[in-house]
């Protein structure tokens, strides 16, 4: 039954496949135009729109509220993604890199970041008054241009270890309704030489009048 | 708990360490049972000291017993008289040139196993070397890599392990001369050297001495107001020194909180508690009966913390039911399982000497005990963990042997020839060998990521693929019957339909459930991931299962395979099931599996091998034969 | 002559063929997957009508395998087959295997998946593509961002792209799917194993200023252009589907398992703001949102670089999601039925007997 038919068969299998196949392959190839509306909402803008018809005006960022003197031997590199700037030092010996991040509103407080960072080191955990302590016990500085600055250096939890383990040494600032992160990362004796620079850029900061 | 009743314990523990001597008395053999209920919480779960005993040592050494003693029994001298461990070979290395790289010779005729003091010489180097593996995107890593980074770990927690109890441990630093000062601790007279505990339990006096010296400038000192500081200031530091010790063996005290403590953060955070001083004091209770060879004391001293933990920890489920895992490693159902599956395998195959209906008698009974065994084993798993005993490999060995074993045995209730009685059997013994292999992982009972974390889905599609696989195996084990009767009594039609007929029933069994399986797989990815097919490795597998079967069944239709081509087409099935099974798992880890895991894969592709040479013999011969 | 034809399409030995084939194909497939990633696969053996095993010697593809295993299974239904009280199994199970293919297609040809990504307190109306990419132009600094896109799927050399409604073209001169850029030169790059993981660039003309523009998919910001006094963003960016609602992510939860870094759950708290009142729900594993065509399901999440805990939902629209439920129930029923069915004729002669 199936031998006499099989030429004829095949073709007609053959007929079939390729119509089927000029089908599926039948849309446009042209550009389709879209058209339609954006509609984002941030942190800071907490109160939502009633309907999805109301507008909300676009994330803030682009412009930056701050400004600062590098210090002698950082270089700047371009901005990238999330950070508003990135900094690195010129000394091969001790490398570090530094980089500016703002968040608009308070960023969950400096507490929730602290334990953050510190998870990023593997550092063990502290306890909720640890915390505290640890945090009323950090520097704050003003800088030129009137901002509090408040210093976090980890390499007081980092006594034990070698030196080449990872460090950071941050400060966090507020300005013009923004919270902005300077991190400065590197090898905890990188970190460590590179305090008085770092300092020096965080004295330098200023808002944009 | 009254404070007097615990000076009481305080002081009579305090004369026995002075009575006493710092070695194993006594001519009863020493008896660490009494402390294998104790509940202790690693990776996620809270399970008896005994379970954590045996995976501990099966991750360090490869074993659940060092020198023929429990692992227990080395638990119980890790932690009370660590120093005598340190010369003991636990440390397996998989790796020749791992001790090379850190300055030993290779031992492989201690089957490369090595002691902590050898060890610990090269321990810089190790470290180092483990650090700058583990800087390595794990899916990079080579084997020695990851050697390197496991044996590190273990390293590191056996350091960390025994430092567990040393605040019960006589120390130096805690060495008091001053009688005044042993007096004002409430401590006896005629020793001189204490332990960071009994220091601790009255501190507050010393802080009042040591308070009253702020005002005072230094000089001004009085000897004993310099030695209690000296005293202050040594608590302090030990306190600070121990932190975060993988010994979680303390429930959490705050209502709500889930993280179990080890002694020495209880030490720091929740000393001011009656209940965790106390449970202190009953581990130093516990070390002193140990070193001293003291039954009684070490086996009192295991009891009461045991019920005072358990009776505070009932909200977990593993404390709730740790009986249940205690009866669950004495019995060793799974073990016993397996040799009553071979005994009655052997019943049937072998004369022994016995007469038929004896032979059959017998292997009756002792495959239903081995299937009484095996479920007892599986209910207990599933008591313990509270969801469907399927949540990785080696569970799905244990699962599918026992559908196996279950349907063998159903045939067997249908015909009563003894040849459901063989396939139970031949798949008990086998598919829990197997499982042994992937059991030598370490604990078998593991938290489940958030995916996995459903029972309900867990409780359908995988336990309705591993009855598939289930299904598909029983067939497949009944085609390499079916070949074996057609060559050797090709003349005996009616068994031969009566397997031909099993053969099919389980095919179709297996399918059916393949199938529900596959699909509610689909259904499942689609719940959580927004797809119902993406042509996922695993899922391909099982896939592979339910086509196999399609095309076995219009094969048949179609007339292109009769009887023995079914037959032969069972046993390929077993071979795409236990690619979909396992062999895609193998696939996944390929470059970077190690020990076992390649060894495994090694073992697939020889029985892969001898399936189709099997094939390639028996099927002709099997033609031949039936043509006849 | 039609009856005839029928006849040999519905033929077993195309079933058997077929099953072998796609048999072959998939575990072909999942091998391929370990070199080559698993988009590749999906292409190359299951998506394909044919392919080459090395140069001259084909071998079918998926979908050409199950279009034949389609006709076979539809001709087989209107020659073969023949009911009977016994064959209830069979054809439940052929009815079931019948609708997995209608829904096969259906999500084939309709199925867009696309993702979510928020930090806590975001919100937004337009989910992602996870690897198509889309021009995009519209006006700064207006009250409602009125975007006018194009798919980059499609763009050809020197063919002008209308933007009529802010008075300019584009002329796409130069277009890689997948592109490196550095400095102001682009070189194109082999495309990637996993497809989201290619940035496209290219180099467009703006007849209307003599301007040429870089555009690249990493770059931070959009190219702007000013054309008459107003000023316009020009933006290569993964492509956008408005959604018809609002959704906002007001929590993110991760629990681990006591004591270890294990996940134990993920769960998304959002706000829905469709026509009036906002709907407040939780996403969590296992647990998705079904709003309006859309489902959202937690697919993973992240903490960017301030600490702000951000969850990626994964956004499906499907019209035939129903479907292969339906084809399970029907296809499990079937294989049920004719088990029990096979079972009793095993066991009936036993009982008898």
């Amino acid at each position: 039954m199936f031998k006499p038919c099989s030429k004829k068969g095949s073709a007609a299998i053959a007929l079939i496949l390729i119509s089927v196949m000029t089908t599926g392959v039948a849309c446009s190839p042209e550009p389709k135009k879209r058209r339609y509306k954006e509609l984002s909402v941030t942190a800071d803008q907490r109160t939502a729109p009633s309907s999805a018809e109301t507008a909300v005006p676009a994330k803030p960022g682009a412009n930056i509220s701050l400004q600062w003197t590098l210090p002698e031997g950082w270089f700047s590199l371009p901005a990238d993604g999330m950070r508003i700037a990135t900094f690195k030092n010129k000394n091969a010996d001790s490398p570090v890199e530094c980089s500016v991040v703002s968040i608009p509103g308070g960023a969950g407080g400096i507490k929730a970041n602290v334990r953050r960072w510190m998870e990023q080191l593997k550092l063990p955990p502290l306890s909720e008054e640890a915390a505290d302590r640890y945090i009323a016990g950090q520097e704050q500085i003003r800088s030129a241009g009137g901002l509090l600055v408040q210093l976090v250096d980890f390499g007081f939890l980092q006594k034990e270890g070698p030196a080449s383990d990872p460090s950071l040494h941050a400060a966090i600032v507020t300005a013009s309704g923004q919270t902005f992160f300077f991190k400065m990362t590197g090898t905890k004796v990188a970190v460590r030489e590179n305090r008085d620079p770092f300092l020096l850029l965080c004295r330098s900061l200023r808002e944009n009048a | 708990m009254s404070r007097r009743r615990l000076f009481l314990w305080l002081g009579a523990a305090a004369l026995l360490l002075f009575t006493g001597t710092a070695a194993h008395g006594g001519s009863t053999p020493f008896s660490v049972e009494a402390m294998k209920g104790l509940l202790i919480l690693e990776h996620g779960r809270v399970k008896p000291l005994e379970t954590y005993s045996n995976n501990l040592l099966l991750q360090f050494s490869g074993k659940r017993s060092f020198h023929g003693e429990p692992a227990l029994s080395w638990m119980a001298k890790l932690l009370f008289d660590p120093a005598k461990t340190g010369t003991d070979a636990v440390f397996l290395i998989n790796h020749p040139d791992i001790p090379r790289a850190i300055g030993l010779e290779p031992a492989p005729e201690r089957r490369h196993r090595y002691s902590f003091s050898e060890l610990e010489k090269g321990y810089p180097k190790l470290r180092e070397l483990a650090l700058s593996s583990s800087s390595i995107e794990p899916k990079e890593r080579t084997i020695v890599e990851n050697e390197l980074i496991r044996v590190h770990e273990n390293l590191v927690l056996y350091m960390n392990l025994s430092a567990s109890l040393r605040f019960t441990e006589r120390n130096r630093d805690f060495s008091i001369p001053r009688a005044d000062i042993r007096q004002l601790m409430g401590l006896p007279d005629g020793r001189l050297e204490f332990s960071f505990l009994e220091l601790a339990l009255n501190a507050h006096r010393l802080r009042k001495v040591s308070d009253s010296l702020l005002n005072k400038s230094p000089e001004q000192w009085s000897d004993f107001e310099r030695e209690a500081f000296r005293l202050m200031g040594a608590l302090y530091q030990w306190s600070l020194q121990y932190r975060d010790l993988p010994f979680k063996i303390l429930p959490p005290m705050k209502p709500g909180r889930e993280d179990w403590t080890s002694p020495w953060d209880a030490i720091a955070s929740d000393f001011y508690r009656p209940e965790v001083r106390n449970d202190l004091v009953q581990l130093a209770r516990m070390r002193f009966g140990y070193l001293n060879g003291q039954n009684e004391e070490f086996a009192d001293a295991s009891r009461q913390l045991t019920s005072s933990v358990r009776g505070r920890s009932l909200r977990f489920r593993g404390a709730r039911f740790s009986p249940v895992e205690l009866l669950y490693n004495r019995v060793n159902p799974f073990s016993w399982a397996r040799i009553l599956y071979a005994a009655a395998l052997l019943f049937l195959l072998s004369g022994l000497g016995l007469s038929r209906e004896k032979r059959y008698a017998l292997a009756s009974v002792s495959a239903g005990a081995a299937l009484l065994l095996h479920t007892f084993g599986l209910a207990c798993r599933i008591t313990i963990l509270g969801r469907p005993p399927v949540s990785n490999l080696y569970e799905t060995f244990i699962f599918v042997s026992w559908i196996a074993a279950l349907l063998g045995l159903l045939l067997e209730a249908t015909h009563r020839k003894g040849l459901g009685i063989a396939v139970a059997s031949a798949a008990g013994v086998l598919l829990m060998t197997i499982s042994g292999k992937f059991g030598a992982e370490g604990d078998t009972m593991r938290m489940l990521v958030a995916v996995l974390n459903s029972n309900f889905w867990l409780s359908t599609h995988v336990v309705a693929i591993t009855t598939g696989y289930a299904g598909c195996c029983v067939a497949g084990i009944l085609g390499h019957i079916y070949l074996i009767q057609a060559i050797f009594k090709p003349r005996e039609k009616a068994p031969l339909e009566k397997t031909h007929k099993m053969m099919l029933a389980s095919l179709m069994f297996g399918l059916l459930f393949s199938a529900l399986g596959t699909a509610l797989g689909g259904i499942w990815a689609d719940q959580s991931w927004g797809r119902f097919w993406g042509w996922d490795p695993k899922e391909n597998g099982a896939l592979m299962i339910v086509l196999w079967c399609g095309i076995i069944l219009h094969s048949r239709l179609a007339g292109l395979i009769r009887q023995v081509g079914t037959a032969a087409a069972c046993v390929f099935g077993g071979i795409v099931v236990m690619w979909a099974w396992f062999g895609i798992n193998l696939l996944g880890v390929g470059l970077h599996s190690y020990g076992f895991t390649s060894g495994i894969a090694a073992s697939c592709g020889i029985y892969a091998g001898i399936e189709l040479l099997f094939l390639l013999a028996a099927v002709p011969a099997a033609q031949k034969t039936l043509a006849r | 002559m039609l009856r005839n034809l029928l006849t040999v399409l519905s033929s077993l030995r195309i079933t058997v063929s077929c099953l072998l084939l796609l048999f072959i194909l998939v575990f072909w497939g999942t091998v391929y997957q370990v070199q080559h990633g698993l988009y590749l696969a999906q292409k190359h053996f299951f998506e394909s009508f044919a392919f080459w095993i090395i140069r001259g010697i084909p071998f079918p593809g998926g979908q050409l395998v199950l279009w034949v295993l389609f006709l076979n299974l539809l001709c087989a239904v209107f020659t073969r087959f023949k009911f009977n009280r016994h064959k209830t199994g069979i054809a439940l199970v052929h009815a079931g295997v019948f609708l997995f293919f209608i829904s096969g297609f259906i999500t084939f040809q309709l199925c867009q998946e696309t993702h979510l990504t928020l930090a806590e307190g975001d919100g937004s109306n337009l989910s992602e593509s996870n690897q198509d990419w889309e021009l995009a132009v519209w006006k700064t600094g207006t009250q409602e961002k009125e975007v006018t896109a194009y798919d980059t799927e499609h763009l050809k050399r020197g063919y002008p792209l209308d933007f009529s409604e802010f008075g300019f073209r584009l002329v796409p001169q130069v277009y890689y799917p997948n592109a490196d850029k550095t400095g102001s030169s682009l070189n194109s790059l082999k495309q990637e194993k996993e497809p989201e993981r290619n940035l496209p660039g290219g180099l467009f003309s703006l007849p209307e200023t003599g301007q040429t523009l870089l555009l690249h998919g990493g770059d931070d910001s959009p190219a702007l252009i000013e054309i008459k006094e107003d000023q316009y963003a020009v933006s290569l960016r993964r492509k956008r589907l408005p959604l018809p609602f609002f959704l906002q992510l007001n929590d993110f939860r991760m629990e681990v398992h006591p004591g270890t870094a294990v996940a134990r759950s993920y769960q998304s708290e959002v706000s829905v703001f469709s026509h009036g009142q906002p709907r407040t729900t939780v996403i969590s594993m296992n647990e998705p949102l079904r709003e309006k065509d859309f489902t959202f399901y937690q697919a993973s999440y992240a903490i960017d670089p301030a600490g702000r805990e951000i969850s990626t939902l994964a956004v499906v629209k499907n019209a035939g999601r129903l479907l292969p439920y339906i084809a399970t129930f029907v296809l499990v029923l079937g294989l049920a039925v004719h088990t029990l069915l096979v079972a009793s004729r095993i066991s009936a002669p036993e009982v008898t007997g």
